[in-house]
């Protein structure tokens, strides 16, 4: 049985540590499905979603800075799981479908930038920035990775990739985002 | 110089981590047509990385949660047997109590709702005050643990005061809990939270006899469709 202490859960995903999922996998996945299943009467593969969702939701929440200090992850957890099923029910939008196309209009529906903008155009757009992402270089990649989606530091992006200091992890991060938007561009013209 | 003012604006906007001035003069940058296309094109490639580094996330821990088996809890069968030949008997039991409840005071359904926010024996690179606090309240000794979950709780730490309110409930200090719990739906900007205070909110109203204010309250959860829905409505049933 893995025990996994509150505070080192939100060091962990703060850290970028994919490990720590993999082990609230392993840790509280017989409690949430068990207890999805029970309480809303799911499918095992529904309720599975729902729970790898809701640990993606917990990573986001860290991330983004909206959660610093968790008590009891289990229960916190389970609740983002139930909360995902009633939210589930209320658009009756099945859950089970979630892929990259669905994670991104999560992440730009509340933005009020994107009230007026085509949703088709956007949802190109995603097809377009994967492909972009493909040819602008595993290091860009990374450095991109670390800094839009994990918010680390500089100084920690150029301890990580070895760069003499944090301005010139600046200016490459600068340089391989550019170089990504430009790509993005360029793809979108064709 | 100019330009890179602009893009760690940018930046600091795709990674919301704006302070609140620097979200001012972002604001005011958003006038700029051009500002704002190259803001929205930049937004949109992040949400864009975002949502396929999550699938891939996704479709991995997928691949983990399909080697670890879900465990059954060993005491369901017995558990269920139980229940079974203890059903008839209640069956019988509840038509007589029916009658009994009918008259009772509502603070008589109070054991059968309230179930105890779940306690943490363990935690390990928590501060010495917290360790003692949370060790405490899974000790049950509520009184102490409320001594030192008030020093805890504030609007950082709102947490806290879930703990405190479950504490009181348990010394049947009502009025103390309704307080604690007043407090956290005010000061906590978390859904999950929020939904857990408002529930042990109506249980403390519930011990204390307080009929209007709970019934207000049973109302706006059940309105919310949020994760108490069901056991408030089933609450209310009782309480009618």
């Amino acid at each position: 049985m893995i025990h996994l202490d509150n505070d080192s859960i939100v060091l962990r995903l703060k850290q970028g540590d994919q490990s720590c999922l993999e082990d609230l996998v392993v840790a509280y996945k017989g409690y949430c499905v068990n207890g999805l299943k029970k309480k809303t009467r799911c499918q095992n593969e529904e309720a599975e979603d729902l729970f790898i969702d809701a640990l993606l939701e917990l990573r986001d929440k860290v991330l983004s800075g909206k959660l610093d200090h968790l008590i009891n992850a289990k229960s916190y957890i389970f609740g983002i799981c139930y909360n995902k099923w009633l939210s589930a029910q209320r658009v009756k939008n099945k859950m089970n479908s979630i892929d990259a196309e669905n994670y991104y209009q999560q992440y730009l529906k509340d933005d009020m930038l994107f009230e007026s903008d085509d949703v088709d155009y956007k949802m190109q757009l995603l097809n377009i920035t994967n492909k972009a992402l493909e040819t602008i270089g595993e290091k860009c990649y990374k450095i991109i990775k670390y800094f839009y989606l994990e918010k680390k530091s500089m100084e920690d992006i150029a301890e990580i990739m070895g760069f003499a200091s944090s301005d010139v992890a600046k200016t490459s991060k600068s340089r391989c985002f550019k170089k990504l938007v430009e790509k993005t561009k360029e793809l979108e013209k064709q | 110089m100019q330009e890179e003012t602009h893009r760690a604006l940018i930046d600091k906007y795709l990674t919301d981590s704006l302070t609140e001035s620097e979200k001012d003069s972002f604001d005011l940058l958003l006038k700029d047509p051009e500002f704002k296309e190259a803001v929205l094109y930049e937004k949109r490639v992040v949400a864009a990385i975002k949502a396929s580094a999550n699938a891939k996330l996704k479709a991995h821990l997928k691949g983990i949660s399909s080697n670890t088996p879900i465990t059954e809890n060993s005491n369901t069968n017995y558990i269920k047997k139980l229940w079974l030949s203890a059903a008839s008997v209640l069956i019988i039991a509840s038509i007589g109590y029916f009658f009994y409840t009918s008259n009772q005071p509502i603070s008589n359904q109070f054991e059968e709702f309230y179930e105890l926010y779940p306690a943490v024996t363990i935690q390990r690179g928590e501060g010495d005050e917290v360790n003692k606090a949370l060790q405490l309240y899974s000790e049950e000794k509520y009184q102490e643990a409320a001594n030192e979950l008030t020093s805890l709780a504030s609007a950082d730490q709102p947490t806290y005061y879930l703990y405190l309110g479950n504490c009181y409930l348990q010394l049947g200090q009502s009025q103390n809990a309704i307080a604690a719990f007043e407090t956290l739906i005010e000061v906590s900007n978390d859904s999950i939270l929020t939904q857990h205070s408002q529930w042990y909110l109506a249980l403390a109203y519930l011990q204390s006899n307080e009929p209007e204010s709970l019934k207000a309250l049973l109302h706006k959860i059940i309105d919310q469709q949020g994760m108490y829905t069901e056991l408030a409505s089933k609450l209310l049933n009782k309480i009618d």
